[in-house]
């Protein structure tokens, strides 16, 4: 038995002993289900990679944080305003901090936190902030990255079209996406990126300058009275992100006192998604306690355009914001729309009291118009649109009041007001209540509600985090809400609820478990019906999950997880999901591996379930599970620096590669449209190189 | 190089696992002991591996048993079952046989599990091999393999899974149906020394998941008794034991509300401890 064993656990080992951190950024575990919840709630896969690239530079160089504002410390999105603003308070009170152990007395601040933060902050006496322009060109880190990706099995879209009119793509079958970024301490950055998408051409046909999207940015901060200066493409951020928000944000999630939107008024663009971000020019000054940003920007869109009957000009009923440009239809829509923005805020940031004004003015070269349904009937209509708003953030004591009220040029309002309170060390809640008229309209803002965008939505959360004893949390939240007028899909004024409750077990600096409820409901057209209107449905979706994250050392680490989900209600046939899922990781010596297997079922795709997998540093997966079968992965990544000669860690050269399949059960083919590839299976390989260097 | 070698060819094998799903077949559960005991350091016997192959690393001794049991008191679906695993060096074997049914149907399984102990975590492997005959119909077989995992988080905590994939075998001309794909979470908890907890959760391809909580308790050197549910069948299992020195005794009764009673009687012989 000896004889047989050995080489049998040698290879079992040799697979399994892998552990998933392919991805260098520390990526804590609410993160993933961040992201999980993020996906589900839009129906897509994030592209932007800001926040990883953030954590990567901040633990290159981390954070003084004698020296940090609050807007600093925002941008790590580990601390929740309230423990940000007890933190300065505690720094002004008792003077800068001697050691990072003096953390510990900062109100609000746990063991838990502070160990998420550690490898991100840092203490140092009398540091300069500032450094002068010419010494940030040299002495930064350069990167350069090249990505690739590719579904091996033809489909339906990359095949010869049976007839001239069919659809097609008229690219290949590669995904690819390249960046080069120059990164001085977060102080300055600049760089450029491109991508192509699978079925776009590449250096011909309607591509011939090669990447279908690309971008430029240079990003300058810290210049005296200049806060910030941001030139080619960035995001702005403002309020609570009624009026406009494009950079990191959380949805619903186990951050359960993740209520509050905090970010810098403009910050970098570098990611690969074609629709989010401004192209032009932003500024922030600051002088004293007064903020000021001016944003300008001119940049074309894709959109779905269609003639007007009345022979006026050729009006455009939606944005495409897929990024996708790869038949002959998407080409003719691809950058055929102007777009012209201009915004600003001015702010007053006193110590324990924030407020000022925002506005955000937006006008296209062609009107927009939406299809004439009764649920379009507040939408934007026009060529113009314009918000404003007043945003506020109030701390007192162990309470931080925050809030937006806004308008649009038609004086519908749309109105957020929180609360975040930490009642005694173990208890944290937070309060959020919106009121959105239905006819408020806003673009590229992302609030926190339940709908996609702010509009038509009346809403009160509640959220707590209970920490009983060390080792164990509670997240709960409940968010009630209703939808005042006609929503897409939702042929009547509606209504929903969620409940969620989370414990979190660690018994050991380990070993965590992790159990979540989750119960929704939320209604929707009866689609049994064939009829003009439909019957509303009120169907209740209930999610079981327990999960298991173990490390074994500091190399090795296996993660379990069992999701079971049903739905059911009036007009709803009874539908169940099942996903269970184990993974393992191993990381040594430049070498680390992930390998993941997930078994999946579930009635159709509307019992679907995400699922977060460790993927190539700096993209996400997360793919939605449906139907019936199996799927795995195996993700590779090697530090080849000692390839190449250099000076001690001043470079680095690394290559991952990543293969996954699914399988599917009873089926002939998988996907639809052009997108459907015969049999049932479906293979991914992904490749990626990172060369970094100072 | 050889590490890489194998490694490719048991992801090859794994590539021919994948490649023969298509549409299962289940087999009908031949017996309705529950246990979680894979899940426990002191409360493992010979049966435990059927739940997780990884625990045979952490067997202390070598154990064999018979069980006997009569489903729904009918004569026709009497299984059978003999199994016996034990410790070889730093891991441990486990090897089982099944039959359930009668001349006219009947159904047999062969189990043999393998599990290496890693420190604070073991690993396991599982192949077996399923058979059928049906009297005018032949015969079908299943093959399958799968790989478990159990982890001691401290000591009284226990965790792991375990995921059975299909290698070979098919029902059917028409529409052949191959093996179903298995995945199974466990948590163990012992409370103390004569308590212990067990959950687990199992989902077989095209049946609803399955969950099973048993506890289990022993009185003094001698006696135990144990309780547990099992979701899908909705049905309650009762155990009660006597231990007099290498031999145990096991009566216990599975009840199922439409269907009734299933008895069953357990033999066990346990080696004197060879690990601490």
């Amino acid at each position: 038995m000896k004889f047989y064993g050995k080489p049998l656990f040698v290879i079992l080992a040799f697979i399994l002993n892998i552990r998933g951190y392919a991805q260098s950024v520390n990526d804590p575990d609410s993160r993933r289900e961040a992201l999980e919840a993020d996906a589900e709630r839009k129906g897509s896969e994030p592209e932007d990679d800001s926040y990883e690239l953030n954590l990567e530079e901040f633990s290159r160089h981390p954070i003084n944080l004698n020296a940090a504002s609050g807007e600093d410390l925002v941008q790590l999105h580990l601390l929740n305003a309230l423990q940000i603003a007890n933190f300065i308070s505690y720094r002004k009170l008792l003077g800068p901090l001697l050691t990072l152990r003096e953390l510990q007395a900062v109100p609000g601040w746990d063991i838990e936190i502070i160990r998420e933060l550690l490898p991100y902050i840092r203490v140092a006496q009398n540091e300069p902030i500032y450094t002068v322009l010419r010494k940030r060109w040299s002495g930064g880190n350069g990167t350069f990255l090249v990505r690739a990706a590719q579904v091996l099995e033809k489909s339906r879209g990359f095949k010869k079209p049976v007839s001239p009119d069919a659809s097609y793509y008229e690219g290949s079958a590669q995904k690819i996406f390249i960046r080069y970024t120059y990164n001085y301490k977060q102080l300055l950055t600049y760089g450029f990126s491109g991508d192509k998408d699978a079925g776009e051409p590449f250096f011909r046909g309607a591509q011939r300058a090669g990447f279908d999207f690309y971008s430029f940015h240079f990003f300058l901060r810290q210049m005296g009275i200049i806060r910030a200066i941001a030139i080619g493409d960035f995001t702005v951020n403002m309020g609570q992100g009624l009026i406009q928000w494009q950079g990191f944000s959380l949805t619903k999630s186990s951050q359960s006192m993740a209520i509050k939107r905090e970010a810098a008024f403009i910050e970098p663009y570098h990611s690969a998604g074609e629709f989010n971000f401004h192209r032009g020019i932003g500024i922030c000054l600051q002088k004293g306690k007064w903020q000021s940003g001016f944003i300008i920007s001119s940049q074309k869109i894709s959109t779905n355009t269609e003639s007007d009957s009345s022979g006026g000009e050729d009006i455009f009923s939606s944005f495409q914001n897929s990024g996708y440009h790869r038949t002959p239809a998407e080409i003719a829509d691809r950058n055929n729309t102007r777009q012209i923005s201009a915004g600003g805020s001015i702010h007053y940031l006193g110590n324990r009291f924030q407020m000022g004004i925002n506005w955000i003015h937006f006008k296209f070269n062609r009107p927009f118009q939406k299809q004439d349904e009764p649920y379009n009937l507040y939408s934007l209509k026009g060529t113009l649109l314009t918000d404003y708003s007043i945003d506020y953030n109030y701390t007192l004591s162990n309470m931080h009041l925050f809030g937006e009220i806004a308008s649009d040029r038609w004086r519908h309002l749309a109105l957020m007001q929180g609360a975040l309170i930490s009642l005694n060390e173990n208890l944290d809640l937070g309060f959020l209540y919106r009121n959105i008229s239905p006819g408020y309209l806003s673009l590229y803002s992302d609030a926190f509600t339940e709908n996609n965008v702010p509009n038509n939505e009346k809403g009160f959360y509640a959220g707590l985090t209970f920490r009983p004893v060390a080792g164990l949390q509670a997240n709960i939240y409940c968010d009630v809400f209703m939808f005042p007028w006609l929503k897409y899909a939702v042929d009547a004024p509606s209504a929903g609820r969620d409940f969620f409750f989370q414990l979190n077990f660690q018994p050991t600096k380990t070993a965590r478990f992790t159990a979540t409820y989750k119960n929704e409901m939320k209604s929707g057209n009866n689609g049994d019906l064939n009829t003009a209107t439909h019957e509303i449905s009120l169907p209740v979706k209930q999610r079981w999950r327990v999960e298991t994250n173990y490390k074994i050392s500091g190399a090795i680490h296996f993660d379990g997880r069992i999701e079971l989900l049903s739905i059911t209600g009036n007009y709803t046939i009874p539908q169940t999901g099942f996903l269970g899922m184990a993974g393992m990781g191993f990381s040594k010596a430049g070498i680390s591996a992930d390998m993941g297997f997930t078994l999946f079922e579930t009635d159709n795709y509307d019992s679907r379930i995400y699922a977060y997998e460790p993927d190539l540093i700096y993209n996400f997966s997360l793919p939605s599970y449906y139907g019936k079968g199996i799927h795995y992965y195996i993700n590779f990544h090697r530090d080849l620096s000692r390839l190449i000669s250099h000076k001690a860690g001043h470079f680095r050269f690394s290559a991952w590669l990543k293969w996954g399949q699914v399988y599917y059960r009873g089926v002939e083919s998988i996907g639809s449209e052009l997108d459907e590839i015969p049999g049932n299976r479906k293979s991914e390989l992904k490749a990626q190189v990172l060369i970094q260097w100072q | 190089m050889k590490r890489e070698i194998m490694w490719v060819t048991y992801i090859s094998c794994l590539f021919f696992c994948l490649e023969t799903i298509a549409q299962p077949s289940h087999l009908q559960e031949q017996n309705g002991y529950i246990s979680g005991s894979a899940y426990s350091t002191h409360f493992m016997d010979a049966f435990s591996f059927s739940s997780n192959p990884s625990c045979t690393a952490g067997m202390k001794n070598f154990s064999a048993g018979v069980l006997m049991e009569r489903k729904w008191m009918l004569k026709e679906l009497n299984a059978y079952k003999i199994s016996a695993s034990g410790n070889i060096g730093n891991g441990g074997f486990g090897m089982a046989l099944e039959r359930s049914g009668d001349a006219l149907y009947s159904e047999q399984s062969l189990d043999l599990a393998y599990g290496k102990n890693l420190g604070k975590t073991e690993l396991g492997t599982r192949f077996g091999y399923l058979w059928d005959q049906a009297s005018g119909y032949g015969n079908i077989g299943f093959g399958y393999c799968g790989i478990g995992m159990r982890m001691h988080v401290t000591d009284k905590l226990i965790t792991g899974w375990e995921l059975d994939l299909p290698v070979f075998g098919k029902a059917g001309k028409t529409n052949p149906e191959k093996g179903a794909q298995l995945f199974r979470m466990g948590f163990g908890y012992e409370a103390e020394e004569d308590l212990f907890l067990a959950i687990q959760i199992e989902k077989a391809s095209d049946r609803s998941s399955n969950f099973s909580a048993s506890v289990e308790y022993r009185y003094g050197e001698q006696f135990f008794f144990s309780f547990g549910i099992n979701s899908v069948e909705a049905s309650l299992f009762f155990k009660s034991g006597w231990k007099k020195n290498q031999l145990c005794i096991q009566i216990y009764t599975v009840y199922e509300n439409a269907l009734g009673f299933s008895p069953g009687l357990v033999f066990l012989w346990q080696s004197k401890n060879r690990k601490g």
